[in-house]
Formats: structure tokens, C-alpha cells, sequence
């Protein structure tokens, strides 16, 4: 039986996130799964400061601007299929998974800003 | 023998006459220098960041013209920091607002706000709004902290407006002081620079899950990220 944790984690709006952005102080960083690989990227919803391993003290890896390619295959980030990713997707991605279990960065769930998909 | 004042080349030093300043070969040799540096001048100042004047600007000189077009309370285009020539990787946009009536510009924000449009947009201070984050154009991102959301995770900063125009202002009088170094911390992460500036007046509260546990704090700073000149979001700050 689903839990309500998980029946959340799939609804519209929702957002898994690791911690809050470095760079403009104000984005809570979400994991944005790529709609075409499927791969995972750590993105603040703010400004777009996008981390592709879980060392976000260090930093970003690319700040995405007027295009916002998936760091893997190039497609956007930000434009459907592309959203942001359950949690059972997260768990499903070893290096973060990894690094959540190694309490790295702790993964919570909040409301997304704006469209959210 | 050496004529001071008449540059060699001009004035001929062969014969006496061959060139005169008066004769049709040196009208001609002035005529190709100033062909020359009507074309090299714009070059210049694009390559280098110069101020030279351009044919326009020269007539202006010679005949001042009020621009119809101009919007009275426009800021002054500022000079770059210093990061590079003024026109370099700067994104392709329409007219700036200072070229156009005030109307004109609040409908154009206006189509952008309501998402009907995803024109560039360039401030009179030189802010470049244009494509790009969730909400598909960058003053609509901004325009999202114009309403409170108090579940979304950490601060949330909501400006005391909702108008585009008013935000758009703001943001050029937060540009601006933060150029000259006035009541402002400037950071800087990469290509991104990330001003925080105080307005001297109330511009907004802390909303989200924070600042609605905090009793959602007024504020009168404004933090503003840039990339080059382009806008990457703007927003309300403790």
C-alpha cells in the first residue's frame, strides 16, 4: 500500500530537494530529472545553478541561462518531460542515493517553485 | 624638411601645389579619410570599449535634435564594469525602454507577464530580461515573487508590487546603486554576479516556510543576480 509520503511524492508541484543554493542564497535545490535520459542533476529553482555530483559546498557545475541542457544529453532541463524527480527516482540513482545514505546531503520534500512540473 | 601641423601624406611634400589643402586631391584624400573612419570608428569602439563618435552622434553635435521617442524618466544607459567591450556577448534584444514611449513599454511587459510573449527585454539601466528558468521567461520568474508561497522550502521573497513596470524600475535603481558601490554587497560565483542592495525603503517581506514562521519580516533589501547583464532572478532579502 502506498504510503501518503509516497502518493505526495508523485503529485504535481511537489520537489524533492538536498539543500539550499550557495550561489543566490534564496533557490532550494531540487533534483530535476532529465526528460529524454533520465539521468539526475541537483538544480537550484532560483537561479538555475546546477550541481552534478552531491558536493554542494563547492562549485556549481554550469548555471543554466537562456538554455538549460541536461548535462548528459543536452535536452532541457526545464521543458516537459523534463521534471522534477520522486522519490523513488532519486533512490533509484546510485550516486545519490549513495550519498544520501552516507548523509552527504539529506533529501526532504517541499513545494516547488512556480510551475513545478 | 619637416612641416609641423600638416600630417605627411596630406599635404604632399613632392611638389609645391600638388596637393594644396584647397586642391581636389587632398578633398578627395580628406573625403577617404573620413570615409575611413566612419566605418573603423564603430570597430573600434565595439573591439576596445572607445566612446568614438559615429556619423549620428556628429550631426547631433552640429544640430542637436530631441529624440520623439524618448522616455522622459529613462535612466541613463550606465557604462559597463569593467569585464569586457560594452557590446560583447551582450543578447540580442529589441529596442531598450529608453527608446521607447512608456506606453509602449508597459504593453510590452504587460505580454510578457501574461506570458503571451517571450521578447527580450532591456532596461533602461541595460537589463536584459529574456528566455530561460521554470517559468519560461525571467520576468516572469521574478514576477512569481510578487505573491507570498508559504510551503515552498526556506525564504521566499515578495516584492510590495505587482506591477512589471514598478519591478523593472526597481531592479535598474538596485543595478544602479550596486555599480556605484552604494549600500550594496557584491558577490561574485563564476559568471554570476550577485548584488544585494539596500533601497532605503521597504520593498517587500520574507515570505515561504521561513519567513511565514518569522511572522513574515518586512525588508528593504533587493537581491539581484546577474549574468553579465542579463537578469537571472531578482527577489526580496532579510
Amino acid at each position: 500500500m502506498a504510503s501518503s509520503e509516497n502518493r505526495r511524492d508523485d503529485s504535481p508541484g511537489r520537489m524533492q530537494y538536498v539543500g539550499f543554493c550557495r550561489v543566490c542564497g534564496g533557490g532550494a535545490i531540487g533534483v530535476r530529472l532529465c526528460g529524454r535520459c533520465g539521468d539526475l542533476s541537483l538544480v537550484c529553482d532560483e537561479c538555475g545553478a546546477l550541481w552534478t555530483d552531491a558536493r554542494l559546498g563547492g562549485p556549481p557545475s554550469m548555471h543554466l541561462v537562456d538554455e538549460a541542457p541536461c548535462p548528459s544529453c543536452g535536452h532541457s532541463l526545464w521543458e516537459a518531460p523534463s521534471r522534477w524527480a520522486t522519490r523513488g527516482q532519486v533512490f533509484a540513482m546510485g550516486w545519490l542515493a549513495r550519498a544520501i545514505e552516507d548523509g552527504v546531503v539529506t533529501l526532504r520534500e517541499g513545494a516547488a517553485f512556480g510551475p513545478g512540473e | 624638411m619637416v612641416r609641423r601641423g600638416v600630417p605627411r601624406g596630406l599635404s604632399g611634400d613632392s611638389s609645391p601645389g600638388e596637393a594644396s589643402p584647397r586642391s581636389p586631391r587632398a578633398t578627395i584624400g580628406l573625403l577617404a579619410l573620413a570615409a575611413a573612419y566612419l566605418v573603423v570608428a564603430p570597430l573600434l569602439n565595439a573591439r576596445w570599449g572607445w566612446k568614438l563618435p559615429g556619423w549620428r552622434e556628429l550631426a547631433e553635435q552640429a544640430a542637436p535634435l530631441p529624440s520623439p521617442t524618448a522616455e522622459p524618466q529613462a535612466a541613463p544607459l550606465p557604462s559597463r564594469p569593467a569585464t569586457g567591450p560594452a557590446t560583447e556577448s551582450r543578447p540580442a534584444a529589441g529596442r531598450s525602454a529608453s527608446e521607447e514611449p512608456a506606453g509602449e513599454t508597459r504593453a510590452r511587459l504587460r505580454a510578457i507577464a501574461d506570458g503571451s510573449s517571450l521578447a527580450t527585454y532591456e532596461s533602461p539601466a541595460g537589463l536584459v530580461y529574456s528566455r530561460g528558468s521554470q517559468h519560461g521567461h525571467r520576468l516572469r520568474h521574478i514576477l512569481a515573487h510578487a505573491v507570498d508561497q508559504p510551503d515552498r522550502p526556506g525564504s521566499h521573497g515578495v516584492f510590495s508590487t505587482q506591477d512589471p513596470a514598478e519591478l523593472v524600475r526597481w531592479i535598474d535603481e538596485a543595478y544602479l546603486l550596486g555599480q556605484r558601490g552604494e549600500r550594496t554587497r557584491l558577490e561574485r560565483e563564476g559568471d554570476r554576479e550577485v548584488y544585494t542592495v539596500d533601497l532605503g525603503r521597504t520593498v517587500g517581506f520574507v515570505g515561504g516556510e521561513q519567513g511565514n514562521r518569522s511572522g513574515r519580516p518586512a525588508t528593504r533589501r533587493l537581491r539581484l543576480v546577474l549574468d553579465d547583464r542579463r537578469v537571472i532572478t531578482a527577489f526580496p532579502v532579510r
